[in-house]
Parts: structure tokens; sequence; C-alpha cells
């Protein structure tokens, strides 16, 4: 039976080991399922919370400068993201 | 001679024996008219009593039973009050339980349809109440 891979399901894929079918687990035990979920992000907010907001303020950073440069061209942003003159 | 003597004799003794005989139903009719008397005047008071027992009675059992229809009545609007307010607790609650029943049900179905979708959902949630309960740093640490 072919199944209907989203792309939160791939992100998913990504995150676990690719041999454990996570899907057939949610599906047997929804509400485990999300349960752990929520205690899970719990802890990982909790435990390193500024290590990933910092992480995702470089991401927001480095993709605002590539967006930058991308429509104003190379010569007008700098390395560090803002304009040299 | 010897018996006008003897007539002279028992004469007085006739007459104080009358004497004797009236004062004695004078006395029994005075005291006839007392007892008479008294004994109206004992039925009277007797009655008087009966009459304020008779009143008295009255106005208790009226007074009991103003105050026996005032308590029914208190207790039935008591008890109309206490199943109105049953009646209502019982509908909320069973509201609350199906509508939980449903928002369960609704959570297991998107998640069986989309798993992926759902752990993320629950991951970021939890991410960010975690963020928000996260222990601060102090300055020097």
């Amino acid at each position: 039976m072919k199944e209907n891979v989203s792309k939160a399901d791939r992100i998913v894929d990504d995150l676990l080991p690719q041999d454990f079918d996570w899907r057939e687990l949610v599906r047997d035990y929804p509400l485990p399922g999300l349960l752990v979920a929520v205690v899970g992000g719990f802890l990982l907010g909790r435990r390193h919370g500024s290590e990933l907001l910092s992480a995702l303020q470089r991401f927001a950073d480095r993709e605002v400068t590539y967006n930058l440069r991308t429509l104003l061209g190379d010569d007008a942003v700098g390395d560090d993201g803002f304009d040299e003159n | 001679m010897a018996k006008q003597a003897a007539e002279d004799n028992v004469r007085p003794i006739e007459r104080a024996k009358e004497a004797v005989s009236e004062t004695v139903d004078k006395t029994r009719k005075a005291v006839n008219e007392k007892l008479g008397t008294a004994r109206e005047r004992f039925n009277e008071v007797a009655d008087q009593v009966g009459e304020k027992y008779q009143e008295v009675a009255a106005s208790a059992r009226r007074t009991t039973g103003e105050v026996r229809r005032r308590a029914e009545k208190a207790r039935e609007a008591a008890r109309e009050r206490y199943e109105v307010t049953s009646q209502h607790l019982r509908e909320g609650y069973s509201k609350v339980r199906d509508d939980v029943g449903t928002v369960v049900d609704d959570v297991i179905d998107y998640t069986r349809e989309n798993p992926g979708r759902a752990i993320l959902i629950a991951g970021a949630a939890g991410l960010i109440v975690g963020l928000l309960f996260r222990p601060r740093r102090r300055y020097g640490d």
C-alpha cells in the first residue's frame, strides 16, 4: 500500500532513526505519541532553549543576508550582512 | 296538780327542742346556700380555666400548624432549588464531558491521518512551553 508522505513526515523521518516505524506507533497509540512529543519538546526547550534560539537567530540572519544579496547583488551587502557604505 | 307541773316541765324542753331544730335547719340551709354558691363559683372558675385552656390549645395548634406549613414550604423550596442546581450541574458536566470527548476524538483522528504534522505540532508546543519555563542564568554564571 502506497503511503502518502507529507513534508512533516519527512522532517520527522530525518529526526528519528530510519528503522524506527514511528508512523505505525503513532497511529496505534495517538495520545501517548503526542504526549511523548510534548514532553520531548518541553525538555528540549527547557534544557537547550538558549542554544536553539541562538541557532534560530543565526539561521534567520543568514537567510536575510542571502536574500538581500540575491536581490541587491553581492557588492551592496558586506560579509556581516550590513551595507559597507 | 302534779299533772300540771309535769306539763309545765315538758313544755320548755319541747320549746328548746324546737329552737335547736330551727337553729339546725337554719344552719343547714345557710351551709347549703354557701355550698351552692361555692359550687357555682367553682364551676365558673373551672369553666373559665377550661375556656382559657381551649383558647391556648387552639392558639398552640394554629401556631404549630403555621410553623409546620412554613417549614414544609421552605423545605419544598430548598428541594426544588437543589433539584434545579443539580440538574444544571449534571447538564454542564455532561456537556463538558461530551465536548472533551469530541475534542479528544478529533485529535486522535487528526493524529492518525497526519501523524508527522501532529507530532511536530505537539513537539513545537512543548518546545515553546519549555522555552517559557527554562531556568534563567544569572549574571556571572
